[in-house]
């Protein structure tokens, strides 16, 4: 606190200055005195005129700054109300005639009435000479005030001017007043609403300011602000209404803040119990748990959803009788409208509430078309509008590109995941294969797979860019066809995305025979022949030996019934490789063994015979 | 003139014996487990496993050779254990026949042969040490050969196993990065044949099969000679198959 010994005055015109003022620097102006008239541009009753004064000490000793005012008159320590200061700096000390010590201060006109206005710019100062003290410490200087420059302004009427109508009233509201505009009781199975009106006065187009509603609680408020026809400006002369309505969803004051421009203007309502039902708490959770009460004045919102992903939002509503009622309430009825919404878990209807008690059910928002949806939750006669939006996945449509078609057994085919177009987002999604044997009793066959893992899931990886999917970094992906004849389909899954599908049909074919060895172990021959049967009905086998010279030993083949053999094989217990099989054929020979040259197989299914044929080593 | 036949196929019961499932061999999968490999190329199913902690294998169609903590195992060709000699080596390079004859391991931390006649197991230390590294080797007689990679260049250096004096060596090829004695010659891979990846680290799974392994162990694939051909086949050898 600063200890003023005398109070001097020095008006402008009367002394040296101490303290000058000037305007400060722009871009485009360097720093010139202020004036000892300062007019200010003519300003409309609630805009706002500034500039930036420099305050310097023009003196040999330092002075201290204690504060800058706009006197009503010369002189005079009282605020004028049409001119503000803002900037100031709490007790500046500015040292003697440097140019780099100096204040700024912004010194605007800000009229609330129109027509002429006058201020005195004052700074009021300590000037530190003959040994005083700008603290406590000593003998305090001498605070002085001196009166820079005489301000004036012209105030105009707003170009834009609010109103309002209540009861056949019209209300000019005060911007930025503590009073608020109050919308009264009102049941919560009812609403009150306010046109407001935005009456250019001027001579020309005039823009529309920004028209919010700022609300206590976010995302559910009993007010809702509907500007649809206000256009962007307004002619002369012409004037634009937007509508505020209270359409409360809960008992109890509900607060909110109405912004037109720079001015704002305080809300307020009260929901009241009219009817009994007025009197029911109704809330809903979500499905992470978050609760709501919601207000009739803004719609319930659920989770957005993907086109195609067949998903649901689902909203638990709680509807209480409040245990401080002093009686039952009767709920004739909940009902659901409206395209994409349903009501799923309600209680028989009508139900009466007891005090204290509660009813619930789902509502459920399951849009498959892209668009917003919008509905009406009706319980008895509390309404609350519901909306729901359904998008398209940023996630492009994929495909299946094989570069074999896997419709045969014993293949190793590679499928890559095209995505329609690069993908803008990062995605992990699911490659599932399953496998249908067409071949009655065998449920499976081990041998189909994917190469990368033996396993029938992968999980694949889009990144922003990408145009394929990828598994631990490979876009081409292997799998095997196995060796039996069914069904073989591909699923290809992403959150918030259809799933693609794809099957292949494996049809049942002759034996496929990979191998045949043959070997002399005299007095035996051996022919060991591995192959596949997709269709697992090897029934016979047929053997022509030749000699070294290649004629034919054995006039007809010798056809042996091999069914119960490969049938215990195929369908036993311990066989774990699918159609693969590998069968051996020992004959005991009664003479040479060496003049045995080489052996014809052939091997029978339902599909027809394969044969194969190996020299004797 | 002909020769007469006696099919045993008449015989009841004979045929269903002998029909099974077919195998390729054992291999050792990224989880360390030996496991056999059942089925047909293009269509194998890993079997479950039947050793663990394997660092290194090599089967030929009679029966193998594991390296295991500790030690360096014989199993037979249905992955029965027969015999085992102790090791500290981590990093084994095994070596064995086609017919699963002339089980070899060259322990390259303190530059020996393990050798077997019958089931015991012999060492011998190289003398002078050999630099490079080896890539496989295989057993002629009282000789290994050693398929060494050295700065570049790929050799035949053979090992005379009584004394572990060095007998011969023979400059095979030049740049190559990897490769693998085969049955009738030298295979060279990413140069004579051509192999899905660069860098592979191979490993015998029977007489005709290789397991083939990419360098940052993610990818595998079996390789089966027939004759002059060589054919590949990607394989799940991540660890134990799942549905």
């Amino acid at each position: 606190m600063k200890i003023i010994a005398l109070f001097l005055l020095c008006l402008v015109t009367a002394c040296a200055q101490d303290v000058t003022a000037s305007l400060a620097p722009t871009q485009t102006s360097s720093e010139t005195a202020l004036p000892a008239n300062y007019a200010y541009p003519n300003t409309a009753v609630g805009g706002t005129n500034g500039v930036t004064v420099r305050l310097r000490d023009t003196t040999t000793v330092p002075v201290e700054i204690i504060g800058v005012i706009i006197g009503t008159s010369a002189g005079s320590l009282t605020a004028s109300s049409q001119f503000t200061v803002t900037g100031q700096v709490v007790d500046k000390v500015l040292a003697a005639n440097t140019a780099n010590s100096f204040e700024d201060v912004t010194v605007s006109f800000s009229p609330s009435a129109t027509g002429s206005q006058a201020g005195y710019l004052e700074v009021v100062y300590l000037k530190q000479q003959n040994g005083c003290s700008f603290t406590s410490q000593g003998t305090p200087c001498t605070a002085s005030t001196s009166v820079l420059s005489a301000l004036s302004g012209v105030a105009t009427s707003p170009a834009l001017t609010l109103t309002y109508t209540a009861a056949g009233t019209t209300v000019t509201p005060q911007a930025n007043s503590a009073t608020p505009i109050n919308f009264g009781n009102v049941s919560t199975s009812a609403s009150a609403a306010l046109t407001f009106t935005l009456q250019n006065n001027s001579a020309s187009a005039a823009a529309v300011p920004a028209i919010a509603l700022q609300t206590a609680v976010f995302g559910s408020s009993g007010f809702v602000l509907d500007t649809s026809h206000v256009p962007s400006s307004i002619a002369p002369g012409s004037a634009a209404t937007f509508i505020v309505t209270f359409a409360p969803g809960q008992t109890g004051l509900t607060t909110a803040t109405l912004t037109v421009g720079s001015a704002s203007y305080s809300l307020t309502g009260t929901g009241i119990v009219v009817a009994t039902i007025d009197a029911l708490q109704i809330s809903y959770y979500d499905s992470t748990g978050v609760r709501t009460s919601p207000q009739a004045a803004t719609p319930i919102s659920f989770d957005q959803l993907t086109a195609g992903a067949a998903s649901t939002s689902v909203l638990t509503f709680t509807v209480t009788n409040p245990s401080t009622s002093f009686s039952g309430i009767s709920v004739a009825s909940v009902v659901v409208t409206g395209s994409g919404f349903s009501l799923t878990n309600a209680p028989s209807m009508p139900a009466t509430l007891a005090p204290g008690a509660s009813l619930t059910f789902k509502l459920v928002f399951s849009g498959n078309s892209v668009g917003t949806f919008t509905g009406t939750l009706s319980i008895a006669t509390r309404q609350f509008a519901l909306t729901g939006r359904v998008i398209n996945s940023p996630l492009p449509d994929a495909t299946f590109v094989f570069d074999q078609q896997p419709t045969a057994s014993q293949m190793q085919p590679h499928l890559t995941i095209q995505l329609a177009s690069a993908s803008s987002i990062a995605a992990i999604g699911q490659l599932a294969m399953s496998f249908q044997p067409s071949v009655a009793n065998i449920t499976d066959d081990p041998a189909v797979q994917f190469t990368a893992t033996g396993g029938r899931a992968l999980q694949v990886s889009v990144a922003s860019g990408d145009t394929t999917a990828s598994y631990s970094g490979q876009s081409a992906i292997g799998f095997q066809t196995g060796t039996t004849a069914g069904t073989l389909t591909f699923t290809l899954t992403f959150p918030n995305k259809a799933a693609v599908t794809q099957s292949f049909s494996i049809n049942p074919v002759l034996p496929g025979l990979s191998s045949i060895t043959a070997v002399r172990q005299d007095p035996y021959l051996i022919v060991t022949v591995t192959g596949f049967d997709n269709s697992y009905s090897v029934n016979s086998m047929a053997f022509t030996f030749a000699d070294a010279s290649g004629a034919q030993v054995n006039a007809t083949p010798m056809t042996v019934d091999v069914s119960s053999a490969f049938h215990n094989y195929f369908f036993g217990t311990s066989n774990t490789a699918g159609g693969a099989f590998v069968v051996q054929a020992k004959f005991p020979v009664t003479g040479d063994v060496t003049q045995i040259g080489s052996i014809q197989v052939g091997i029978r299914n339902s599909s027809g015979t394969s044969t194969t044929s190996k020299a004797f080593q | 003139m002909f020769r007469s036949l006696l099919l045993l196929f008449g015989v009841s019961g004979l045929v269903a014996a002998q029909v099974q499932a077919p195998t390729q061999g054992f291999l050792r999968a990224s989880d360390q487990t030996l496991r056999p490999v059942y089925g047909i190329p293009g269509a194998y199913v890993l079997g479950q496993p039947i050793a663990s902690g394997v660092s290194a294998a090599a089967f030929g169609d009679g029966g193998g050779e594991i390296a295991q903590t500790g030690q360096i195992v014989l199993v037979d060709r249905y992955g029965k254990q027969t015999a085992a000699c102790p090791t500290q080596e981590l990093h084994p390079v095994l070596g064995i026949a086609a017919d699963g004859s002339g089980p070899l391991a060259w322990l390259p931390s303190t530059g020996t042969i393990v050798y077997w006649d019958a089931n015991q197991c012999n060492t011998v230390q190289l003398s002078p040490a050999s630099s490079g590294q080896v890539l496989d080797l295989r057993r002629d007689g009282n000789s290994a050969h050693l398929l060494t990679a050295d700065r570049g260049a790929l050799l035949d250096i053979a090992i005379d196993l009584a004394s572990g004096q060095l007998t011969g060596n023979s400059l095979l090829s030049q740049n190559t990065a990897s490769a693998v004695w085969n049955n009738t010659a030298l295979m060279i891979a990413d140069t004579s044949v051509e192999a899905p990846a660069s860098g592979l680290r191979f490993e015998r799974m029977s007489g005709d099969h290789w397991h083939a392994t990419s360098s940052d162990a993610t990818r595998h694939w079996v390789f089966e000679e027939d004759g002059a051909q060589v054919h590949w086949f990607e394989i799940a050898a991540n660890g134990a198959p799942t549905k």
